[in-house]
């Protein structure tokens, strides 16, 4: 087989020849272009925005996510500033209760004491009487002291209990239980965080499989 | 499927340009990018050129695929098609190739679109045996796979250069150039088995 007339009919090959002769009853008989009556159809390229809207969409769904986590930092200290006065508050109630109660007692037995014991006694009666009452009074003060650690130690436990219910509040001073409402508020929170991140997630996603996507085929370069 | 699908898929050739505008203003080079250039401008005359310098390339392609009758019909819708879609074309300097996909894929759709055929009636097939030899010919042609067997079409049936199919399809020189060996060497041996029978 004579390549070269196979390629630019240069040289001769009898067989090439013999199949051109035969196969010339199907070549293409000229003929007039058709009537093309059809209006050129205008093509719009897509412009290279499209891309841009999606990062401006990827972050608009950022800036809300951030908007959502500011707000939700902002009602949990909040919840912590309310909750710790709250607690002092009561600590300071309960303690201020807790030592008018003792200075009362000691008060009023002093009081007592001082009433039963009379002129009869003399000097060292009242010295005796006032050595049993500053006795007693050491011995109360110590009792009162006893009891206000007590009570300090049930508040801070009590605290903690609370903090474990709190997952996210982690304070020094544990805050008291959240109502019903804020609680529920705090949940929808969340949720709404939960629900940005996982959007921004798909977004992510979508733009990093776009960028992938070669944009012309190869096959095509070859005429396929 | 109508002409703007089985454009449509073409139409990521236009994809990489930011806009139109880029692609109005890409350097014509070739005689065939400036017939594209006149024929968006709406130049019937330039369109009656272009459907002159291509005709026979897309005869050919379509005639790989199917029968004779048929394949002026469709080089027809071809242009046709080629014509409302020429803004769609990325590169006026490789429109021979974008013309070429459009005519395969014409080619699908009329085997899509075709009714149960009935048998030739007795005068016509005697018609018929006259080109039998040629007929046997251009079914083993077509048995052939698709990148031979456009090749020799166009080669032996429309009878152009081997520099002739590489310019007008988009090909390369050596594509061509193995197409055309390869295709004739599985030619050869498949008239020989046959001619053995």
């Amino acid at each position: 087989m004579n390549e070269d007339y196979l390629w630019d009919k240069t040289g001769g090959d009898p067989e090439i020849e013999r199949l051109e002769n035969a196969l010339a009853a199907f070549r293409y008989r000229e003929t007039a272009a058709p009537a093309v009556e059809a209006k050129v159809l205008p093509f719009k390229a897509k412009p290279a925005r499209f891309q841009f809207f999606r990062f401006k969409y990827a972050a608009a769904s950022l800036a809300f996510a951030a908007l959502v986590f500011a707000v939700s930092l902002q009602f949990s200290s909040d919840e912590t500033n309310v909750e710790n006065e709250s607690a002092q508050a009561l600590k300071s109630e309960q303690i201020a209760s807790i030592e008018s109660g003792s200075g009362n007692r000691i008060e009023s037995n002093v009081t007592n004491r001082n009433d039963s014991s009379g002129e009869k006694s003399g000097v060292s009666t009242i010295e005796k009487s006032n050595d049993l009452t500053a006795k007693t009074l050491k011995n109360r003060q110590r009792s009162s002291e006893r009891q206000i650690v007590k009570i300090k130690t049930e508040i801070s436990t009590n605290n903690r209990r609370s903090d474990a219910k709190l997952p996210t509040t982690k304070h020094a001073d544990a805050p008291a239980k959240l109502t019903d409402e804020e609680r529920f508020a705090y949940k929808q929170l969340m949720l709404a965080l939960s629900v940005t991140g996982s959007k921004l997630q798909i977004v992510k996603d979508k733009a990093q499989s776009t960028d992938e996507k070669p944009i012309v085929k190869t096959a095509m370069k070859d005429g396929r | 499927m109508s002409e703007n699908k089985i454009t449509g898929n073409l139409f990521y050739f236009a994809r990489g340009a930011a806009n139109a505008d880029v692609l109005r203003a890409a350097p014509a080079g070739k005689p065939e990018a400036r017939l594209v250039e006149r024929i968006r401008a709406g130049d019937r005359e330039a369109f009656g050129e272009f459907y002159k310098r291509f005709a026979p390339t897309i005869h050919g392609i379509v005639l790989a695929r199917v029968p004779r009758s048929e394949a002026d019909d469709i080089v027809q819708n071809v242009f046709v098609a080629a014509y409302k879609n020429i803004n769609a074309v990325r590169d006026p300097n490789n429109v021979g190739a974008w013309l070429a996909q459009i005519a395969r894929n014409q080619s699908i759709e009329y085997f899509r679109a075709r009714k149960p055929t009935e048998d030739l009636p007795e005068e016509l097939r005697e018609k018929d045996n006259r080109n039998h030899e040629a007929s046997e010919i251009l079914t083993i042609i077509r048995a052939l796979p698709d990148a031979y067997r456009e090749t020799l079409i166009l080669r032996l049936v429309e009878g152009m250069t081997g520099a002739e199919i590489a310019e007008r399809t988009g090909l390369t020189n050596d594509s061509v150039r193995v197409n055309l060996h390869r295709g004739m060497k599985m030619l050869r041996e498949k008239i020989g088995a046959g001619e053995k029978r």
